[in-house]
């Protein structure tokens, strides 16, 4: 199924959960000396991720299965790109 | 096309005329409005020789298609003109409402040129114009200039005006409106100055049709609501809306990012303890201040109770307060406020002031200057009593070597000479703002090929890809490594990018700063779709970029950028740093990477656009 990520399109498998998706985002920005330092500092990346306008809290990542045509962003902390 | 007047209004104040012009539709479907359409007036109008403080130069003062939506950073409106630091053209993003009212009075645009016989402002209410005097504002700071028009012509009109820099002419004078927001760089208060105009009021009470109101109202509310989301999600020390740009410290200091000691060291943990972030807030008292429909709030209402630098306004911004503070070794929060209270109210750029005090500060700690040039004052690191005292000496063109500061560090440096051009951090005449190149090369490459105003570190922010992780997933930009940050690899895609984005943004216009919150190129696009009824992709956002890009390029070449102005970088940035993450790195290899953005632009080796490209972008004539 199609779904939009960082404003462009991708294909991912039906049942994908939001999870598999931020699981696979969070390994990539997990190398960067910020996020690492945030890291160690509170625990998390701090990383956002916006479903169809609205931040998802970090409990509700695990609840969510995707569906067609949803619209995921990813904001850094830091300028929020 | 909707959302914009097709109109803008011409004053000549030699002439004591003003008229109206119509500007047809495809000058805007070229160029959108704001810093595009002020790049188009000087193409229409000024030609090859016209100097900055030569009348002939067209200030403008430019709105675009989002002025008058209600969406966080719709305040945004542009300034351009020719410009008496880089001696070219060039533009100024500032913010607040001014613009917002200039586009109810039913225009796009003032143009102003000619020089007037003695002081004088503008009042434009609606569509009544008239040229009052201004002798009696005359020597006034920018603030009592306003205080002054508003309460002669009344609190509703939106005020831009330039304080004793503007009016003496000092290379890099800003001017300002609402007390809070600066068309900081390239000197358009100089400009003000040397046609004797002292401000501009405005009132307007006209709605300009855009092109799906309704759309506009959904989309505008869901972005307003998303960010302010955002950024209340952020970490407490990165959140906008708590600490404006002072959040910068938390962030670039271990990046390397800082500009310390006149560019020479790469660590100053006194300065990074005691500049921005929570000490920031709780020294000045810091309040969110923001501009008309503004979520984010990044600016502040500051208050020092007591003591030698207390005052009430507005709080230093980032660049502010890095080149005052941390460029000067000065880590006395309130010190460096209060000095850029005084600059505000001089109206001096408080990144150009913070660059020609370290130059000079530098000077004084080689022998070059001594105490017999600095009016007794001991221009040493740290000394927070020296700042304070040379901001007013060069507010005031004081004879000596406040005036010659007033000419910018290239001048300052040329004339005292003895090798101290080697320390002037400045490019084609223009300070650099306080982005650190060896932390990330790309920094090099963006102000070394600037078109748009020179060397600045806002026309294209490609360095905020690293140190704002900000990236432009639309455009392809997306996820970077840390270590990329040293590799000229992709640079000048990148930098091109980057470049064409600050265009859009400042034409459209709209408030960069929305990118702190994750304002993204999709809604950056649906906004200009809902207010034109333009229906674009965003191919044709970037080829709007990319022709704006090349326009500025064209007018670079008229008033006489030369290649090797490009590839005449300051030294300081060769030297390496020894403490700090960037320690040991310099930008080898920039001058290939110039020549591999000019490729990648479709330029040639010599840096100019190519027939080809000009007839890609349709460029061969320009519209209007
Ligand atoms: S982010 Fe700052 S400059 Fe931009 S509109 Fe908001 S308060 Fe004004």
């Amino acid at each position: 199924m199609k779904i939009t990520i960082n404003g462009r399109p991708e294909e991912v498998a039906p049942g994908t959960r939001l999870r598999n998706l931020v699981d696979r985002l969070e390994e990539r920005v997990r190398r960067d000396p910020m996020i690492i330092a945030l890291i160690a500092k509170t625990g998390k990346s701090q990383m956002l991720y916006i479903l169809n306008g609205t931040v998802v809290p970090a409990a509700e990542i695990d609840r969510i299965e995707l569906q067609e045509g949803d619209d995921v962003r990813y904001v850094h902390p830091f300028f929020g790109g | 096309m909707n959302g914009v007047w097709n109109r803008i209004l011409k004053i000549d104040l030699t002439e004591k005329k003003t008229g109206i012009q119509a500007v047809p539709d495809p000058v805007y479907e070229y160029f959108l409005g704001g810093e595009g359409l002020a790049a188009w007036v000087l193409w229409k109008e000024c030609p090859r020789g016209v100097t900055a403080f030569d009348p002939a130069n067209r200030l403008t003062l430019a709105a675009g298609p989002m002025q008058g939506i209600r969406q966080s950073g719709a305040s945004k409106w542009a300034v351009g003109g020719i410009s008496p630091s880089i001696q070219m053209n060039a533009g100024s993003a500032i913010t607040h409402a001014f613009g917002i009212e200039m586009k109810q009075a039913g225009i796009d645009a003032v143009v102003i040129h000619g020089r007037a016989e003695k002081p004088v402002y503008l009042v434009i209410d609606d569509d009544r114009v008239r040229v009052k005097d201004a002798s009696r504002l005359w020597g006034l700071d920018a603030y009592e200039a306003q205080d002054a028009i508003q309460e002669k012509e009344g609190e509703a009109f939106e005020v831009i005006t330039t304080g004793q820099a503007g009016e003496r002419l000092v290379r890099y004078a800003n001017l300002q409106t609402a007390k809070k927001s600066f068309a900081g760089r390239c000197g358009f208060g100089a400009v003000m100055g040397s046609k004797l105009l002292k401000g501009v009021a405005v009132r307007g009470t006209q709605k300009c049709a855009i092109h799906d109101p309704a759309g506009n109202d959904a989309l505008n509310k869901a972005i307003n609501r998303r960010l302010a989301e955002v950024d209340a999600s952020k970490p407490e020390e990165f959140r906008i809306s708590w600490l404006g740009t002072a959040m910068a410290t938390a962030l670039f200091a271990p990046q390397g990012n800082l500009p310390i000691k006149n560019y020479s060291r790469g660590t100053f943990p006194e300065g990074v303890a005691k500049l921005g972030g929570r000490p920031y807030v709780e020294t000045l008292n810091a309040k969110p201040w923001p501009c008309k429909y503004c979520v984010i709030k990044c600016h502040n209402k500051c208050e020092v109770k007591s003591g030698p630098y207390a005052y009430r306004g507005k709080g230093p911004e980032y660049e502010s307060f890095a080149m005052m503070g941390f460029n000067l070794m000065i880590d006395d929060q309130a010190a460096v406020a209060y000095a850029g209270e005084l600059a505000n109210r001089y109206s001096l750029d408080t990144i150009s002031l913070g660059g020609v005090l370290a130059w000079a500060f530098e000077c004084y700690e080689k022998g070059i200057l001594t105490r017999e040039d600095t009016y007794g004052l001991e221009l040493t690191w740290g000394n927070a009593p020296a700042l304070v005292e040379m901001t007013r000496r060069i507010g005031e063109r004081a004879p000596g070597l406040g005036y010659l500061l007033g000419e910018g560090c290239k001048i300052a440096s040329e004339r005292i000479g003895q090798g101290s051009e080697d320390w002037a951090v400045q490019m084609k005449g223009q300070e650099i703002a306080a982005h650190n190149w060896r932390a990330q090369y790309i920094s090099a490459l963006n102000y070394c090929t600037g078109v748009a105003s020179g060397p600045n570190h806002e026309r294209g922010n490609s360095q905020h890809i690293w140190v704002g992780h900000r990236y432009l997933p639309e455009w392809g930009i997306d996820h970077v490594e840390n270590e990329e940050r040293w590799s000229w690899d992709k640079a000048a895609e990148r930098n091109a990018k980057f470049h064409d984005y600050c265009n859009v943004i400042n034409s459209a216009v709209h408030c960069k700063f929305q990118e702190f919150a994750g304002y993204t190129l999709t809604d950056l696009l649906q906004t200009i779709n809902t207010c034109t009824g333009l229906g674009w992709t965003q191919d044709d956002l970037q080829r709007c970029g990319d022709r704006i890009t090349n326009l500025q390029k064209l007018l670079n070449l008229r008033y006489g950028w030369k290649r090797e102005d490009d590839f005449r970088y300051p030294k300081r940035f060769l030297e390496p740093v020894s403490d700090g993450v960037a320690a040991g790195r310099i930008p080898v290899g920039l001058e290939q990477a110039i020549v591999d953005y000019y490729r990648y632009r479709g330029w040639d080796d010599e840096g100019r656009p190519t027939p080809q490209k000009l007839r890609e972008l349709g460029l061969e004539t320009i519209p209007g």
